[in-house]
């Protein structure tokens, strides 16, 4: 399957673009209706295909921050309004349409028009822009060709990355958006050094479903801030057979977002500083490398520790939604207990499920280097597990 | 310790079978389980829990569960229920088919106080699908006066999870992964929607021994009611709508009328007409293929004579669904069914919308905010408002009792959609009968889509 990838660099497509934006930079306080009925203009006289153009539209479209609240004096004033009509309509006989609004114009005291004006004036297309945050024209083109991609993942049940080893900003970035979106990553790596990433969901094990195709879609960005990768995917669009999607670095498909990789989370941030407030010989970072696992499975934990003495341990952190992946490490980790990769440390709510209790209960590796936490690891509960390695 | 026992958990609307040996899995054959090689464990869909927990049994497995978080409940009704003779034998047909099953009744024979009379005998915590926010808050509605329980809501900005909960299909969705043990009994209102691409995951991740689904039109154009049977324990109990006529169900008439377009539309639709089904014709596309409209919309925006027909197009449907002739039998119909209780139903929300200003009159659709829609439908059902006009949002489920009088000013060829819309004027009471409009405009497509979706025994004799 090739994607119908469009070329950033088209002056005509660029020259779309640009008339698209200036239209969005200048939507401030215009309803949506208005944006809608200026940038079709533009979309109708295009040259290019109306449905790509339409896809810049919305691309545009989801950048802008609309006025939604609700106005309360409105809904009031509806609701008295719709009483009254109800009650003229079911008791009195009109001669004609004309004579109804007549008598409901004198009840309101202004012109029917403007009550019917007025009626449904805080629908969607009557909201006003707030805010609209732009970018260059050829960004949107290069993001034209992720949402592309993405919209195809929308199909897939699962998907394989092949790369390399790469910046530690992103591998940390990747790892951690697969967890977040709750898929599964198979890792192996080959005699040449390539690390094979398969990414998918539970049950896509038994079923082709599409449960996983919007996770997939979401997480795909993660995959752009790889610096060389290979991405394979089945894809199942209705009433078509299923075809494999095969894309590289090489296709030129930039991330869009650079706020993906400076970005750390509060609680993480916070336990860092906390951590090392309290420890001056153990040094704490998010992690930065694979961990070597038995067999041919790599690990990539959520902080690395090194000790001023060569020792390094990992810590990895398990919340509430990973009781599969926590089941799946243990039983790799259970003959590592002489020389432990990696500190475990367990949500409490992750905890509370039987099955995991018993696991944890049957597991000798946590017992020794495990602990339980609640909403983030508190440092005093990681120093214990590193004083015990320490000695 | 466990020592050697298999012991199931759940993860992620599937079941691991720890210390299952695939020697073990080779005798006993335990249904759905299949070795995952990422995890190194057996693994099955967790809907198929009720069969492995009675195959492990059936041959004396010792094993532990801890796979589902549910215990028994005792849920007794504030006020015992007498169940209508037909809602009686569904009762009796699902207990008999292992408490699981498809129940098809039409709209506005009770399947919500089924539900309840079922929900009461099972004595599982329950979590209930429904399509919609508006049907979300009549369920709660329902179980808050047959049981002394608090009752959650999952959906429309609502996150409670009680032992009888309500969800969303759309909010259950996002919930099974974590969810999918935390009830002993399902329920799939208006169930012809579980066999989509998406919702099937909520009957494939939960473990829910228990199953009951609920609906008037079982039946898909892609043939995935098969699905459906499959997934809910097979098809319980039928019975037509009838035979519920004039008992359960009022007596009702559907009446076609037709609307002439006026000189103006009329040139303007033969025209725009002509101009789409050329395009057609040239580009050899078949509306009628499940890739027609795709490729119509894909061949119309090449080209500056594809846009063409592309707005001529939606111009000729407009005309037809929309035209001026439609306004003036509305009021004509308002004006004669004054003091009826009336649903007006259109395609699209322009049109529902254009009628709302029209007529000034309340307007629901998907684009009313969640306080109002609850608003809209208390005051219609207490007759404080007379007329609602809907595009879609009240097709299936939401019952309004009184509601004697609809009018169809537009619709799509669907089936489900036509029956569903009559259902909605259907319930009993005494004295009442109900009357279905429909607007036609002559002489144009719409003759077509109402002829299709009229194959339905509820129409037979209307025909």
């Amino acid at each position: 399957m090739k994607p119908d990838f469009i070329d950033p660099a088209n002056r005509a497509l660029i020259g779309l673009a640009e008339n698209l934006l200036a239209v969005f930079r200048e939507s401030v306080g215009k309803t949506r209706s208005q944006i809608e009925e200026e940038s079709k203009v533009i979309i109708d006289s295009a040259e290019t295909s109306a449905l790509f153009a339409r896809g810049l539209e919305k691309l545009l479209m989801d950048r802008l921050e609309f006025e939604t609240a609700a106005d309360e004096d409105l809904i009031a004033w509806r609701h008295q309004l719709f009483l009254q009509t109800s009650q003229l309509l079911s008791r009195e006989a009109f001669p004609t349409l004309d004579a109804y609004h007549q008598a409901l114009a004198n009840q309101q005291g202004k012109p029917i028009g403007t009550v019917a004006d007025t009626l449904f004036s805080d629908l969607p297309e009557n909201q006003r822009a707030l805010h609209f945050r732009s970018f260059s024209a050829e960004r949107l083109l290069h993001r034209y060709n992720v949402a592309h991609v993405q919209w195809l993942l929308l199909n897939a049940h699962a998907l394989t990355i092949s790369t390399k080893q790469q910046d530690t900003k992103a591998w940390r970035q990747f790892f951690r958006h697969l967890r977040f979106h709750q898929l599964l990553a198979d890792i192996s790596k080959n005699k040449a050094g390539t690390f094979k990433i398969t990414v998918d969901g539970p049950i896509s094990l038994f079923q082709q479903t599409k449960k996983y195709g919007l996770s997939l879609a979401t997480f795909f960005p993660a995959v752009l801030h790889l610096s060389e990768w290979k991405l394979q995917a089945d894809i199942h669009l209705r009433n078509r057979k299923p075809k494999r999607l095969v894309l590289d670095h090489t296709v030129g498909l930039r991330p869009y977002s650079g706020h993906f990789l400076a970005h750390i989370p509060e609680e993480i941030a916070m336990f860092q500083k906390l951590f090392q407030v309290q420890e001056t010989e153990w040094k704490i970072a998010p992690a930065d490398d694979f961990i070597r696992l038995p067999g041919d499975a790599y690990g990539f934990a959520d902080f690395g520790l090194e000790h001023p003495s060569g020792k390094a341990v990992g810590l990895e952190c398990f919340h509430a939604w990973h009781g599969g992946p926590l089941n799946h490490r243990l039983k790799q980790l259970k003959d590592l207990e002489e020389i432990p990769p990696l500190l475990l440390g367990v949500d409490r709510k992750l905890a509370k499920d039987p099955a995991i209790t018993a696991r944890l209960e049957e597991s000798s590796y946590f017992r020794k280097w495990g602990f339980l936490f609640r909403e983030m690891p508190s440092p005093k509960a990681v120093l214990k597990c590193l004083k015990a390695l320490s000695a | 310790m466990l020592g050697n026992m298999t012991e199931l958990q759940f993860d992620k609307g599937t079941l691991i079978l720890h210390r299952l040996t695939q020697e073990e899995q080779q005798t006993l054959q335990l249904a759905g389980v299949q070795w995952d090689q990422r995890t190194q464990t057996h693994r099955a869909p967790a809907w198929y829990y009720r069969e492995i927990i009675l195959q492990l049994r059936q041959n004396e497995v010792a094993h532990e569960d801890h796979a589902k978080s549910f215990e028994p409940v005792a849920l007794p009704l504030k006020k015992p229920i007498t169940p209508r003779s037909f809602q009686a034998k569904a009762r009796d047909a699902w207990i008999e088919n292992g408490k699981q099953g498809v129940v098809v009744l039409p709209t506005g024979a009770g399947k919500t106080v089924l539900a309840v009379l079922l929900i009461s005998l099972t004595e599982r915590p329950t979590l209930i699908h429904v399509p919609t926010i508006d049907l979300m808050h009549q369920w709660i509605d329902v179980l808050s006066a047959h049981f002394d329980e608090p009752i959650g809501a999952l959906g429309g900005g609502s996150h409670e999870i009680e032992r009888l909960t309500v969800s969303t299909y759309d909010s259950a969705l996002i919930h099974a992964t974590h969810k999918g043990n935390a009830f002993g009994f399902v329920i799939y209102d208006e169930c012809h929607h579980l066999p989509s691409e998406q919702y099937q995951f909520t009957a494939l991740a939960t473990l829910a021994p228990f199953r009951l689904g609920l609906t008037a039109t079982p039946e898909r154009a892609d043939g995935r009611e098969a699905q459906l049977y499959e997934w809910l324990g097979g098809l319980c109990f039928t019975i037509h709508i009838d035979e519920l006529e004039g008992n359960t169900l009022a007596p009702y008439d559907v009446e076609t009328i037709e609307i002439d377009l006026n000189d103006e539309e009329r040139a303007i639709y033969d025209e725009t007409r002509a101009n789409y089904i050329d395009f057609l014709r040239s580009e050899h596309i078949n509306m009628s293929s499940p890739r027609g409209w795709q490729t119509f919309i894909y061949r119309s925006s090449l080209t500056p004579e594809g846009r063409q027909a592309f707005q001529a197009y939606l111009t000729q449907k407009r005309l037809s669904q929309a035209a001026a002739g439609k306004e003036e039998a509305i009021w004509n119909l308002l004006q004669q069914h004054r003091g009826d209780l009336i649903l007006i139903f259109t395609q699209d929300n322009d049109m529902a919308y254009r009628l709302g200003r029209r007529f000034l009159l309340p307007v629901l659709t998907h684009q009313t905010k969640v306080k109002e829609r609850k608003a809209f439908l208390d005051a219609f059902r207490a007759g404080d408002y007379r007329i609602l006009v809907t595009s879609k949002v009240l097709n299936e489920g939401v019952d309004v009792p009184e509601a004697n009088v609809a009018i169809v000013v537009s619709g799509s060829g669907s089936i489900r959609e036509h029956v569903q819309r009559l259902g909605r004027v259907l319930r009993a009471r005494p004295g009442k009968r109900a009357t279905l409009y429909e607007l036609i405009a002559r002489d144009t497509g719409e003759y077509y889509i109402n002829e299709r979706r009229r194959q339905h025994r509820a129409y037979e004799r209307f025909s």
